[in-house]
């Protein structure tokens, strides 16, 4: 069985399924009769002050770790506990209506989130967890149950499988005990799964319900880079997947890629990072540049917004990472959607993604757009920085963001700051008018990049997280490639690049036809870096450009995606008798 | 006492601030409350400030009574016209 989810932190786990049901406790309504008050008060007292105790060490640990803003999810929970609106409320339901401790505990969280539900229900769900989080702290202490993570101590190479892990739960992840973590619910930019990256295990999201089939300790092959999880696995399977651990733990250090051999006239190959981290990892992999920086990992999980200089440090340290000729292209903030940010306070949308998000957010708060866009030039003064903007779905966009690089340019010019006066500026092909425009805003921009996760699913209008839509959101739909290959052009006529940074870029039935599409550049996480890499080069080497280019034409008069796929394992069948990973 | 404070914090009143109201509240003997569109929030209670879900630019009334009312009402101002 091979169940598909969301990648949500890199790596290869294998191990053993244990399911486990996190915060889920059963309800409970009854009541005491009065005499029984004053004991049941004292079990409350204690039980809250044992819940505390525990917070407080968990906390003490994360310090001593330096795992700060960890800690400080710790101390808002240890507040709560203390709240008279809260747990004080809950107490006196006890001694009013002579609930039970848990009867009245969960009464009272049960208002509280009412209130904050109606007060405000875009951060409803962030404001919610921790409240959440404590209450069934407490409970569990009630009731004598340890944890869901404290009770498996002792045990080695677990793949944990559960409905969601609140932040509490998550930060205490062992990865000697936990080796990955398969979720029914979630998106890839939850807390969890920031967590999940910070501490190194690989794990997989939004998986659907299909997860609670697997049975406790059946063995599981939990793939966080491509989002897979493999109930009881084949050997031949495993081998390949030992060899892909090889790999992947070859690309943290340093791997040559076959690429390099290449010489001259090929597509530049280069990395998709969220940090300075994956920005030196894909150095020492040997990456080409930087496809796509995702800024707005700089913004997420934190009070307030990164300053200038904070993000100038970043950008400088990125970009002296690479030698100075080597591309880093910095995306702009590109926030809501599946990422909301709740610094940010926006009102809830009935259909995020087709809401204010990316650059329309920028547009509104040009105070952050101006902070990051100072700080990216500033750094420019040190490498080959380039600027590209997300969600740009008209001319009218570009031609404010672009107004707007010119006068902070002409800002640091009257304050002497020195930075690339010839910086290149791109746009983001995501939106399907923007794909249609193409012809236009190339003659506009300096570069196309196209991300390829957005633009599928909002010219299919079918979600990437939908596991039902998988067939409508793939790469080899012919509309997409039609759009794809029409973007492509329009950039060549003007004399402009064309790079691509979704998943799709790493898709082995698309890469021959991006090729023969003419494509200048791949951009991939790290971890498909060799894969990728392999591919070009064997494919280059073994199908000359003509063969390509009439492949990729030919495509464009097929009507399904399964012809399409069809054809290219047709048409290059030894890209499949490959051990590829995907 | 009773004086009125606009959100100076870009991000608005998230939990790491709330928390802050808090700890300015409880070193105050007086009771305080901050009002927002006509509702009352008790600011010694984390769960009112995290409800309260103020933004930037948002008019935030803070009212206390007591010995100490003006202190503890500069204390939650200052956080309340934080840039941080």
């Amino acid at each position: 069985m091979q169940l598909k989810g969301i990648p949500a932190s890199a790596g290869v786990a294998w191990g053993r399924a244990l399911q486990i049901q996190a915060s889920e406790l059963q309800h409970d309504t009854h009541r005491i009769t009065p005499l029984l008050v004053p004991a049941e008060l004292s079990r409350f007292d204690a039980a809250v002050g044992q819940a505390g105790e525990a917070l407080a060490s968990i906390q003490h640990s994360l310090l001593v770790e330096g795992r700060i803003e960890e800690a400080e999810i710790i101390e808002v929970q240890l507040f709560l506990l203390k709240d008279r609106e809260l747990v004080g409320k809950a107490r006196d339901k006890i001694v009013q209506m002579q609930y039970t401790s848990q009867a009245a505990l969960e009464e009272a969280m049960t208002e509280v989130l009412d209130t904050i539900r109606q007060l405000d229900h875009a951060t409803f769900k962030e404001r919610a967890m921790d409240i959440e989080d404590v209450i069934h702290r407490i409970i569990r202490v009630l009731r004598g149950e340890k944890g869901v993570l404290e009770g498996i101590v002792g045990t080695e190479g677990l793949v944990l499988i559960c409905d969601h892990l609140s932040p509490s739960e998550a930060v205490l992840l062992n990865p000697r005990t936990i080796v990955g973590v398969a979720v029914v619910y979630g998106s890839a930019t939850s807390h969890f799964a920031i967590i999940a990256r910070s501490i190194g295990i690989p794990a997989v999201v939004g998986i659907g319900m299909g997860l609670h089939d697997i049975l406790d300790g059946q063995p599981v092959l939990l793939n966080g880079t491509s989002g897979t999880v493999i109930v009881d696995p084949s050997e031949g399977l495993l081998e390949e997947y030992g060899r892909t651990e090889t790999e992947f733990a070859c690309e943290q250090a340093v791997c040559p890629m076959p690429m390099q051999a290449m010489g001259g006239d090929r597509p530049l190959l280069m990395s998709n990072i969220s940090s300075l981290s994956e920005a030196i990892t894909a150095q020492s992999c040997g990456a080409d540049g930087i496809g796509l920086f995702r800024t707005e990992f700089l913004f997420m999980g934190r009070d307030s917004f990164p300053e200038e200089e904070e993000q100038f440090e970043t950008y400088r340290a990125i970009v002296s990472s690479f030698g100075p000729g080597s591309p880093i292209i910095i995306r702009t903030m590109d926030v809501g959607g599946d990422k909301p940010l709740a610094l940010l306070m926006l009102e809830d949308e009935d259909n995020p993604f087709l809401g204010n998000r990316g650059m329309r957010i920028s547009l509104m708060r040009q105070d952050l757009l101006r902070t990051q866009l100072r700080a990216a030039l500033r750094a420019s003064a040190y490498g080959n920085i380039k600027l590209l903007f997300p969600m740009i779905a008209t001319m009218g966009e570009w031609k404010q963001a672009t107004a707007i690089v010119e006068e902070v340019k002409t800002e640091l010019s009257r304050s002497g700051t020195a930075f690339n006066h010839h910086i290149e500026t791109g746009i983001m092909i995501e939106v399907p008018s923007a794909a249609i425009m193409a012809d236009r805003l190339a003659q506009e921009a300096d570069f196309f990049s196209i991300g390829t996760n957005d633009l599928i699913q909002y010219t299919m209008a079918a979600s990437r997280n939908s596991p039902s839509l998988r067939e409508l959101h793939d790469p080899l739909q012919p509309a997409v490639l039609r759009l794809i290959h029409r973007v492509i052009r329009a950039a060549h006529d003007r004399n402009k690049k064309v790079s691509i940074c979704g998943e799709m870029a790493g898709e082995t039935a698309a890469v021959p036809l991006l090729l023969g599409m003419g494509l200048d550049a791949f951009s991939v996480s790290n971890e498909a870096l060799s894969s990728v890499s392999r591919q070009l080069s064997l494919q280059s080497e073994r199908w000359d450009k003509e063969y390509l280019r009439q492949s990729a034409l030919e495509v464009m008069d097929l009507d399904h995606a399964s012809d399409v796929r069809r054809y290219v394992e047709h048409r290059f069948p030894e890209l499949f008798m490959q051990p590829f990973k995907r | 006492m009773k004086k009125t404070y606009t959100v100076m914090n870009p991000t608005g009143i998230h939990a790491r601030p709330a928390l802050k109201i808090v700890e300015a509240a409880t070193r105050h003997l007086s009771d305080s409350y901050l009002v927002k569109d006509g509702s009352l929030f008790f600011a010694k209670s984390l769960v009112n400030m995290i409800s309260i879900g103020a933004k930037f630019g948002d008019e935030i009334e803070v009212i206390a009574e007591g010995e100490d009312s003006e202190a503890a009402v500069e204390a939650i101002g200052a956080v309340l016209t934080a840039r941080h």
